[in-house]
C-alpha cells in the first residue's frame, strides 16, 4: 500500500513523542518475549513427553487398553505377542521392553537410567545415530548402547566401560544420539531379552508391541482388527505423541502454569501498550481535533491511527522475538538440560496475539479521536 | 459591488436543552464578501467563537442556512464538509495547534497532503510559503524550538498555503506584541486577500480593527452593527 503524506505525519506525530513511542514498543516487546519465551519452553517440555515415541519410530504401537500416556507402563502378557502377529494387516509385530530403572555407577552412587529393550532379531526400536562404537556389537554379553547426554550423569564413561544395573553388569559398546526424555534421563539400549535380565523378575515383561502394516492395509481397520481380536489398544506413533501429550497438558500442573504465566504476560503487554496509547492519542486529542478542521476526513483518521499502531506492533513483535530467541539461543547453548522449540505456529499466534493488542488500543484511541468535534480548536 | 462570499440567514445556535439551554446565537444576518476583511468582535461569550466556527463548517448551526462559496454548507454531509474544507478554507487558530515533533515545513504542509499533494512537493510548496513570511531559514526546524511569533507565522502559512478561498483567524493577535501584531496583520491583507478571496478574524484586539474593511459587533448572540473600517493595509 502506498504510503500517503498523511501516513508520515502520523509516523512522525508516533515518533515525535520519544517517551511513549518507547513505552508502547516495550509493552508489546516485553508481551512478545515473554510469551515467545514460555511457549517456547513449554513446547520444548512437550515435546520431551514424547521423545521416546520418535526415537523408537515403529508406525503402530499396541499396549494396554488402560494406557493413558507414554510412560503409563502397562505390562502386557507375552502372548499378546503372537496373538498381534496373527492379526491382518499386520506386516511384523516385534517385542519392545520399556523400564525406568537404577544403575549404580562405579564410584557407588545410584542414578536413575530408561531402559530400552529391542527386538533382537530386527532391532527395530534402534537409534537411528551412533556416536561411538558399532550398533552390531549389542549382541555382545551384557552390552548396552548409551545416549550421549546421559554420559554426564553416568560420570562420562568411555566404550567398554561398566556399571552395574540390577547387580548385573552392563559393558558400554555404543554411545547413540538421540533425543532426549522428559526427565533427561540416561537412556540404556539393550536387546529385548538382555534388558529382562537386567529387571527384576515381573509376571508380565512386554510393554508394548510394535508393529508395521501391510501396505495395502487400512489403518482404521488394522486398528479395529487389533482390538476385537486382542482386546488390546493400537495406536499410531502419532496417536500415541497426541494423547501424551494431552495427558500432560490436563491431567498435570504444567498447561495450566504455563497458560497462566503466559496470560499475565499478555494481560500486561496489552495493559501497557493499551494505556500508553491511549493517553497518546489523548494528549494529541487537539491536534487531531485541528486536522479535522482542515479537511482531514474519518477514513483518513482511521487509517493514521491503525497506521500508528500497526508500526509499533510490528516493531514490539520483531523486538520480542528477536530477544526471545536470542535468550532461548543463548540458554539452550549454555544450559544442558534446558530445552525450547520455537514452532513457526508460535510466531504465527504471538504476531496475531500482538495485532490483536494494537487492535484494542487502535479502538480505544479513535474511539476518543472519531467523537471530538473539529469546533474543539477554536475553545481555549 | 464584489460577490458574497458568506451569507448568513437568521442563524442560531443553542447549547443543551430545557432550563439548562444556551442559546449562543439568536439570528444573525450577515453577508461577507470576497475581497474583504471582516473583523468579528464582542466581549467573551457573546458568540463570537460559536459564529466562525458555523462559517468554518465546524459545527451545525441550530436553524438558519449558511452558504459559504455559493455552497449551502446545512445541506452537505459531515464528509462533504470535510472536503470542502479542505480544499476551500483556511484555519488560523487562537493556540495555533502546531503539530509537536515536526519542523515548520512539515505543520505547514499539512493542508497540501491533506489535498493528496506528494510529500515532497508539499514540503517544497511550503517552505517557499514559511520564506515569504521571513521563516525560509528556519523551516527546517521542529516548531517547539520557535518564538511565538514564529509559531504564527507559522500558522499562517499553513491557512494559506492551499490557497484557500476563506481564511478564517481566531485571535490571531492575541498572544503578540503590538509591532509583531501590526506585522501579521498587514501579512494576512498582502497574502491571504484577494478579489476572489475572503478574510474572517475573530478578536478582542481593538489595535487590529485599523486594518479591517468592515467590522460586526456580537453582542448575547445577536450582531449589534456593522460599519466600515479603515482598510489600513489595503493595497490603493
Amino acid at each position: 500500500m502506498l504510503i500517503t503524506g498523511l501516513d508520515k505525519i502520523a509516523l512522525k506525530m508516533l515518533i515525535g513523542d520519544r517517551g511513549k513511542y518507547i513505552a508502547v514498543v516495550a509493552g508489546i516487546t516485553f508481551s512478545v518475549f515473554l510469551i515467545v519465551q514460555m511457549v517456547s519452553v513449554f513446547i520444548g517440555i512437550l515435546k520431551r513427553t514424547t521423545a521416546d515415541i520418535r526415537t523408537i519410530g515403529a508406525p503402530v504401537w499396541v499396549t494396554d487398553p488402560s494406557i493413558k500416556y507414554i510412560d503409563d507402563l502397562q505390562p502386557l502378557s507375552s502372548t499378546a505377542l503372537n496373538s498381534v502377529r496373527s492379526v491382518p494387516g499386520v506386516e511384523w509385530a516385534v517385542p519392545l521392553f520399556i523400564s525406568n530403572l537404577r544403575a549404580r555407577l562405579p564410584n557407588g552412587t545410584f542414578q536413575s537410567i530408561r531402559l530400552i529393550g529391542i527386538d533382537s532379531a530386527s532391532l527395530v526400536g534402534r537409534p537411528a545415530h551412533i556416536v561411538a562404537g558399532r550398533l552390531e556389537d549389542i549382541y555382545q554379553s551384557n552390552a548396552i548402547l548409551i545416549n550421549k547426554r546421559g554420559l554426564r550423569k553416568l560420570g562420562f564413561p568411555k566404550l567398554g566401560d561398566t556399571f552395574e544395573v540390577n547387580d548385573r553388569q552392563a559393558r558400554i559398546v555404543g554411545i547413540v544420539d538421540v533425543e532426549t526424555n522428559l526427565f533427561d534421563l540416561p537412556i540404556i539400549f539393550t536387546t529385548f531379552e538382555r534388558a529382562l535380565e537386567f529387571t527384576p523378575p515381573e509376571r508380565k515383561q512386554l510393554t508394548f508391541v510394535l508393529v508395521k502394516p501391510r501396505a495395502d492395509a487400512s489403518i482404521a481397520r488394522l486398528k479395529d482388527d487389533v482390538r476385537r481380536r486382542t482386546g488390546l489398544l493400537a495406536l499410531t506413533k502419532e496417536e500415541l505423541q497426541s494423547m501424551t501429550i494431552r495427558y500432560y497438558l490436563t491431567q498435570t500442573g504444567i498447561g495450566m502454569n504455563f497458560s497462566i504465566i503466559t496470560l499475565l504476560g499478555f494481560i500486561v503487554g496489552a495493559a501497557i501498550t493499551g494505556q500508553t496509547f491511549h493517553t497518546f492519542g489523548i494528549e494529541n486529542l487537539k491536534q487531531f481535533a485541528a486536522l479535522k478542521a482542515m479537511g482531514v476526513g474519518k477514513w483518513t483518521l482511521i487509517r493514521m491511527v491503525i497506521l500508528q499502531s500497526a508500526i509499533v506492533g510490528i516493531l514490539g513483535y520483531g523486538l520480542g522475538v528477536g530477544a526471545a530467541s536470542l535468550l532461548l539461543n543463548i540458554l539452550l547453548e549454555k544450559l544442558p538440560n534446558y530445552t525450547a522449540v520455537t514452532p513457526p505456529q508460535l510466531l504465527i499466534g504471538t504476531l496475531f496475539m500482538t495485532m490483536m493488542i494494537c487492535a484494542i488500543a487502535a479502538l480505544l484511541v479513535l474511539g476518543r479521536i472519531l467523537r471530538v468535534e473539529p469546533a474543539e480548536v477554536f475553545r481555549g | 459591488m464584489a460577490e458574497v462570499a458568506v451569507a448568513l440567514r437568521d442563524i442560531t445556535r443553542t447549547f443543551g436543552s430545557g432550563d439548562a439551554a444556551v442559546h449562543a446565537l439568536r439570528g444573525i444576518d450577515l453577508d461577507i464578501y470576497f475581497g474583504e476583511l471582516f473583523l468579528i468582535m464582542g466581549p467573551s461569550g457573546s458568540g463570537k467563537t460559536t459564529l466562525l466556527s458555523i462559517i468554518g463548517g465546524v459545527l451545525s448551526p441550530t436553524s438558519g442556512t449558511v452558504s459559504v462559496m455559493s455552497t449551502e454548507l446545512t445541506r452537505l454531509s459531515t464528509s462533504e464538509k470535510t472536503r470542502m474544507r479542505g480544499k476551500k478554507i483556511g484555519f488560523m487558530f487562537q493556540e495555533y495547534h502546531l503539530l509537536p515533533h515536526m519542523t515548520a515545513a512539515e505543520n505547514a504542509a499539512i493542508p497540501l497532503l491533506v489535498n493528496k499533494e506528494p510529500w515532497n512537493n508539499a514540503i517544497k510548496h511550503a517552505g517557499e510559503y514559511l520564506a515569504d513570511v521571513g521563516l525560509g531559514a528556519r523551516s527546517s526546524n521542529p516548531v517547539e524550538k520557535l518564538s511565538t511569533g514564529e509559531k504564527q507565522r507559522v500558522a499562517f502559512a499553513r491557512a494559506i498555503v492551499h490557497e484557500p478561498q476563506l481564511l478564517i483567524c481566531d485571535e490571531p493577535t492575541a498572544a503578540l506584541d503590538t509591532e509583531t501584531g501590526s506585522h501579521v496583520m498587514g501579512l494576512l491583507r498582502k497574502r491571504a486577500l484577494s478579489s476572489d478571496r475572503c478574510l474572517i478574524v475573530v478578536t478582542h484586539d481593538e489595535r487590529i480593527v485599523p486594518y479591517a474593511d468592515r467590522i460586526a459587533y456580537i453582542v448575547d448572540g445577536k450582531v449589534t452593527k456593522v460599519i466600515s473600517g479603515q482598510r489600513k493595509g489595503a493595497a490603493q
